[in-house]
């Protein structure tokens, strides 16, 4: 039955009679390649290649490189990939939007330009033990420890795939790899040749544009070059204090060329600048001791990166890979310019046809000065340190195409801690083609930031004394260190639907605690007060339990109903010397149990796309947030000439909603969104 | 599926308010773009279908049905099937099939062995010996190695290598134009691997 109501919009029976002689396919692509307008090139979810004849295939460029599903197939670890494809298909404007729809990952939204995010567990606004790379340059901030996500406003359309490691991933990639690691990967500029142009206008997202030219040099260099600017509505206040509003522009290019038979070069810089809207306390000395300031940040940044890979021979190939990176944030109470330079080699080879090896080294300079008031500050103001890291990681295939065993490490040495190895072990089982079994022991380490080595922060709590709290760091604060058990099972069912179950158990120590010593007077500045000081110290231990089901179902070619549900235990405790009494519940409150999420994207016709998904999102009692349940739709319908339009809905199922605690004022609900999008391609 | 035709009535209506004027099938000016390597190479996987001929006594082992198999970690997901679903050739049914030992892998007609397999090609390939089945993979130097035909990526393209001295041991006789269209490699180009 279901074949025969698709089979009325099967690509087969609406082809005319020109394409399916095989003339028109040919014809069309020679005209491209003289660089004529195409007679309406429309993407097609499944064409029919088998109608076209054998020549045309043959000409044809492969434009989607996602990773074959194989490989991940084989993955000893909780790895979900989203393609190009998602996201054009899942109408986020952002990124962190976008891994909403990964498992086990959560994403709330404090503010218009503020995101808490957390995979199993752990969710801030800064997303501590969370590392985040865009095409292997580091994204994590080792000033916060943790990820400013308002600033990662990249190209979405430009996005190849993006990797979400759930667990550790340190052996690979290093320090603050801890619960998971997410890697941008962006298209090479071959695959994004021609224009593009994106705009996009709504009630939240109000301004979203976007354009993109790839070319060729006549040495066979291909490049790209675009921009993007965003203007964001703020959120819904319920004291109508409408401060977070936010616009970023973003320009950039890409260029990547085969100088050899043997190598391929890539070259990219990008560079951003905007204001996004705060709103912040400032705690002063003299009276009135504390005043909120509603001000924008401005932000701005850039980066230049290079990278060389050579194939050795058919078993050996490296990667030398270089980026500078800078970034400025001015606030209300602090600004911080960074400057980072980092270097990595990696070489991986085959020996003996059993054993995959990887190892490679790598040295990171970053140096920041920050600035800001008498209350928050960094001491010293400025500082500069280096990590010097190496890993090696072998792959042996024990019984080939049966067992694989992977044993591999990172060692670092960093300014803050000194020297640390962080080993995992892996062992991956494939009882047959279509079933996958895997296991891992693992530790990965975050290693301490300037806010828990160097912050001295001071608040009010009493303008009537005048009392102060006084957040301190430490300057021996120590790793915080998990040693993470995993298992995981993977199967093709039916050639329609695949399952994928990942369980882990997290046992963490020397967790960052908060304690209390003893009150004092300060005189200076004048007038004396009283300061309540909390030392950063590493007195939480936790166990976090969980685990995640995804699941792809494709009942018919042209839909495909995916979804997920998380569950997470956490159950963090103080050492028997701790005085902490706040953590346990913030950190644990601050995650949700359940989270569960479905999607249905149906291709209703060739060309339109119909996606609607649903996403339950569990209460998090210790951000007074009750669970919630939203919807989004999205409708995409390809023309002619290279144009798309889409019409998309956000959070359709209530006017604004709370996703996350927002400070005094009561949180900052986010509101639903409407918006419409034009692309055209040429 | 009575949902489906919901769906898809709300869909339309949907997207002619959206697309004023637009709506409407326009299937015929629909050229593939945003293809992946693997919708391609399910292509080709037909097209030898058309374009090589079995020994009569190849087809008594599994009835009239042309078996295209897959041997090892499947990198092709529904595309396959959906490619060669309802196809035929010379009246005969063509069938997808997924292996996971070389043993039942032998009755397959056409078997794309997997980049899984790649420890193990040269057992595979020793074990089809006397059958005559299209041996088809996208491992380096498969061809040359002793497979047949070899997938192979040329900048943006999959194009393919054959090896014409394996593919007359498996008595199986390819078309003058799949051989025009292929480059033709020697075993001797690369011995053991």
């Amino acid at each position: 039955m279901r074949e025969a109501t698709l089979g009325s919009d099967s690509p087969k029976n609406r082809q005319s009679p020109l394409l399916r002689s095989g003339l028109f396919l040919p014809a069309a692509l020679m005209a491209v390649a003289a660089g004529f307008s195409q007679p309406a090139l429309c993407q097609d979810a499944a064409p029919d290649l088998t109608t076209v004849g054998i020549e045309a295939v043959m000409n044809m460029e492969v434009t989607s490189v996602s990773k074959t599903p194989e490989r991940f197939m084989e993955a000893a670890a909780a790895v979900q990939v989203i393609t190009s494809e998602d996201i054009r298909r899942s109408g986020a404007t952002t990124l962190p939007d976008l891994l909403r729809l990964v498992p086990g990952v959560q994403v709330a939204r404090v503010n218009s330009n503020t995101w808490a995010v957390g995979v199993r567990g752990f969710t801030s606004t800064l997303s501590r033990s969370l590392l985040v790379l865009i095409d292997g340059r580091s994204v994590y901030s080792p000033l916060f420890a943790g990820v400013y996500w308002d600033v990662q406003d990249i190209l979405l359309n430009d996005i190849d795939r993006i990797e979400v490691i759930r667990g550790p991933g340190a052996t690979l990639w290093g320090a603050n790899a801890v619960n998971g690691v997410i890697n941008i990967i962006t298209k090479s500029a071959q695959a994004t040749q021609g224009a593009y142009t994106s705009i996009r206008g709504g009630n939240e997202d109000r301004v979203l544009a976007t354009g993109r030219f790839g070319g060729k040099t006549s040495g066979g260099m291909a490049f790209r070059a675009y921009g993007r600017f965003a203007d964001h509505d703020p959120e819904f206040h319920q004291n109508a204090d409408d401060y977070d509003g936010w616009h970023l522009g973003h320009a950039g290019f890409r260029a990547d060329a085969d100088p050899g038979e043997r190598d391929h070069v890539t070259i990219q810089g990008d560079h951003y600048d905007g204001r996004a809207g705060q709103r912040t306390v400032i705690s002063t000395y003299s009276a009135p001791y504390s005043q909120t300031v509603e001000e924008d940040a401005e932000l701005s940044g850039g980066n230049l990166l290079g990278q060389w890979r050579r194939r050795l021979g058919e078993d050996s190939d490296t990667t030398l890979q270089v980026y500078y990176d800078r970034t400025h944030r001015s606030q209300t109470n602090f600004t911080e310019d960074r400057d980072t330079f980092d270097v990595e080699f990696r070489h991986h080879l085959r020996l003996a046809s059993r054993h995959e090896l990887l190892w490679g080294a790598g040295y990171r300079l970053t140096s920041g000065d920050t600035g800001g008031v008498p209350t928050i500050q960094f001491l010293p103001a400025s500082r500069t340190d280096d990590v010097l890291s190496a890993f090696v990681q072998d792959e042996i295939r024990l019984v080939p195409s049966r067992w694989t065993l992977t044993l591999g490490s990172k060692f670092e040495h960093n300014d803050y801690s000194g020297f640390n190895a962080q080993p995992n072990v892996r062992v991956l089982f494939s009882p047959s083609a279509r079933q996958v079994l895997w296991s891992a022991a693992s530790r990965a380490l975050r290693v301490p930031s300037r806010v828990e080595s160097d912050l001295v922060a001071t608040g009010l709590i009493d303008p009537t004394t005048p009392t102060f709290v006084r957040l301190q760091g430490t300057k021996d604060f120590a790793p915080e260190r998990l040693t993470a058990y995993e298992i995981g099972y993977r199967v093709q069912a039916t050639e329609r639907l695949f399952l994928d179950l990942a369980l882990f158990y997290n046992d963490y120590i020397r967790l960052l605690s908060l304690e209390p010593g003893a009150p004092f007077t300060e005189t200076s500045p004048p007038p004396s007060h009283t300061i309540v000081p909390l030392f950063l110290r590493n007195k939480m231990t936790a166990e976090v339990r969980g685990g995640e089901l995804a699941w792809e179902w494709r009942p018919i070619a042209t839909w495909r109903l995916t979804g997920s549900y998380s569950y997470l235990d956490m159950n963090l405790a103080g050492a028997a010397d701790s005085l902490d009494t706040t953590t346990e519940a913030s950190t644990e409150g601050s995650s949700p149990r359940h989270m569960a999420w479905i999607r249905s994207s149906l291709d209703v016709r060739r060309n339109l796309g119909l996606d609607l998904t649903l996403r339950y999102v569990g209460r998090l009692p210790a951000q007074q947030i009750e669970d919630y349940t939203e919807m989004d739709v999205l409708i995409s319908r390809r023309l002619p000439q290279g144009f798309e339009v889409a019409l998309a809905g956000q959070n359709l199922l209530s006017p604004h909603h709370a996703e996350f605690g927002g400070g005094g004022a009561g949180p900052i609900e986010v509101e639903r969104s409407v918006y419409g999008r034009i692309v055209r391609r040429w | 599926m009575v949902k489906g035709v919901r769906l898809r009535r709300g869909a339309l209506l949907l997207a002619a308010v959206l697309i004023s004027g637009g709506g409407g099938a326009r299937g015929n000016e629909a050229v593939p773009r945003g293809l992946s390597e693997y919708q391609i190479k399910a292509a080709y996987l037909y097209y030898f279908t058309t374009f090589v001929a079995w020994p009569p006594e190849a087809f008594s082992r599994s009835g009239e049905a042309l078996v295209v198999g897959v041997l090892g970690a499947d990198p092709f997901g529904p595309i396959l099937d959906d490619t060669l679903r309802g196809k035929t050739v010379d009246n005969r049914r063509v069938v997808v099939k997924r292996f996971g030992n070389i043993r039942d892998a032998r009755a397959s007609h056409i078997l794309f062995i997997s980049a899984s397999e790649r420890d193990r090609l040269a057992s595979i390939l020793k074990a089809l010996e006397g059958a005559s089945v299209l041996t088809v993979g996208e491992i380096d130097h498969f061809a040359s190695r002793g497979g047949q035909i070899a997938f192979r990526m040329e900048d943006k393209k999959v194009r393919f290598d054959i090896n014409v001295t394996a593919v007359e041991r498996a008595r199986l006789k390819v078309s003058a134009q799949l051989m025009k269209l292929g480059r033709i490699v020697d075993e001797s180009d690369r011995q053991g691997g």
